[in-house]
């Protein structure tokens, strides 16, 4: 009798801890094009595309470049432009961090894209019955001459970036009409001309005194696909017409293009007291709250510290994840 | 003397009820209580194969997955490297001819 209770007891407890894995219907980030996966570049955090504009000669020393990893896995970094290949098999998300010292050199000389490729194991995935896919990402070092300076690049949501930006866009709306996004490129109140070249597409635009707008589908046309994923690259050359700053200005802009059947997750957070709740796809198989891992898609947890950043990730066995930073009880970041 | 035969009656009859009715009814019994689990343990014992199966596939397409998706990752970065050194260049050399074309 004694051991019919363990047993019970046992397989209770075996089903307690026991991680189970949700299947995924929908398509995978990696076959999608979707870029996902956090890093930090030189102080610099995202999710799926990251960059940063440093100048020629910019002293190495100390420079970092870090992956966010989650639970356990193999992770691969690969960049043809400055020699770094790279396999780490990492556990507990802990932070892979390269220094960058060690593939540059002493000082910034040229250009560098580094892919990144991560295949988590996360808990019990030997028991499940889907396929674990991996995650994408990419980070760009832009090196701009030293007697040039970042432009200001403006985006319709908002954003400004100095340098590099990237953006991540869907192949094509559902009604067949094209992102309408506008890139605006400051140009320090001059005169001059601005070029652009990538993948094929050279553009010329005179401006004057004026901010000049490009939209998106000077660059990409009307028909993108995830082939047509690219990094642009930019001059703003001042005229001389008596301004004190005559510095050209240089910029580059990747944009990585995602297949229209990806769908991107989504997350609700509601807050009751000290405590936070975020709810993600039901098809979510993971949430890890900082590096605590759960097996589901719901999550409560304690919030109590206003100023503390709460790392919040899903995932699912398709490798489609989402990244939510809460402070003082709200999402203050989300992608 | 007595007669033997009453002891045969005595036995006929246990061996009549043990052969009959009753031992029928027994071991309809205990086919009613068995087959629900032998059934039970039949499907756990199917159940638990068809998971190990899908288990072992799912780890199968993983392995290729991985493989496949590692081996494009890298095409990926030498194919956009070599993109970008050159978008690079080709905007120097345009930047290079019109300050040249500026100066004459």
């Amino acid at each position: 009798m004694r051991s019919v209770v363990c047993f019970i007891i046992f397989i209770f407890l075996y089903g307690c801890t026991h991680f189970k894995a949700i299947e995924d219907p929908t398509p995978s980030s990696i076959d999608s094009n979707y870029l996902t996966g956090d890093t930090t570049i030189l102080g610099r955090y995202d999710s799926g595309y990251n960059g940063i504009t440093v100048k020629r000669g910019d002293s190495t020393e100390g420079k970092k470049f870090v992956i966010h990893t989650a639970g356990d896995g193999e992770l691969f970094i690969q960049s043809a432009n400055c020699g770094i290949d790279e396999a780490v098999i990492y556990k507990d998300s802990q932070n892979i961090s390269l220094d960058l010292q060690k593939y540059f050199g002493e000082t910034f000389e040229e250009s560098c894209l580094i892919n990144l490729i991560m295949f988590p194991k996360f808990p019990d995935y030997e028991e499940s019955e889907y396929p674990m896919r991996g995650m994408k990402s990419k980070a760009y070092i832009h090196v701009i001459p030293e007697d040039t300076k970042p432009a200001f690049l403006g985006f319709s949501n908002g954003e400004i970036h100095a340098g590099f930006s990237m953006m991540q866009i869907r192949e094509r709306l559902r009604n067949g009409k094209i992102e309408p996004r506008t890139i605006s490129i400051g140009t320090d109140n001059s005169s001059g001309v601005i070029f652009i070249e990538g993948c094929g597409v050279s553009l010329e635009k005179e401006y004057d005194h004026e901010q000049v707008d490009i939209k998106l589908e000077e660059l990409l046309g009307t028909e993108y696909a995830p082939k047509d994923s690219c990094i642009f690259f930019g001059a703003v050359l001042k005229d001389d017409n008596g301004e004190e700053d005559l510095r050209d200005l240089r910029f580059a802009i990747g944009i990585n293009v995602f297949s229209y059947k990806y769908q991107k997750l989504a997350v609700n957070l509601s807050v009751k007291g000290t405590k936070c709740t975020v709810e993600g796809s039901r098809y979510v198989s993971y949430t890890f709250i900082d590096n605590k891992v759960y097996n589901s898609n719901k999550v409560k947890f304690k919030c109590k510290d206003k100023d503390k950043t709460y790392k919040v990730r899903q995932f699912t066995v398709q490798g489609r994840g989402i990244v939510i930073l809460i402070k003082d009880r709200k999402i203050i970041w989300l992608k | 003397m007595a007669e033997v035969n009453t002891t045969g009656k005595i036995g006929d009859a246990v061996v009549g009820v043990l052969s009959g009715s009753t031992a029928g009814a027994i071991a309809k019994g205990v086919l009613l209580v068995l087959s629900p689990i032998v059934l039970w343990v039949l499907y756990k014992v199917i159940k638990k194969i068809y998971r190990d199966y899908k288990i072992a596939a799912a780890r199968k397409e993983e392995n290729k997955k991985i493989k496949e998706d590692f081996e494009n990752n890298v095409i990926e970065n030498q194919e956009e490297s070599s993109q970008v050194v050159s978008d690079e260049n080709k905007l120097e050399d345009k930047i290079a001819k019109r300050k040249e074309a500026r100066k004459k």
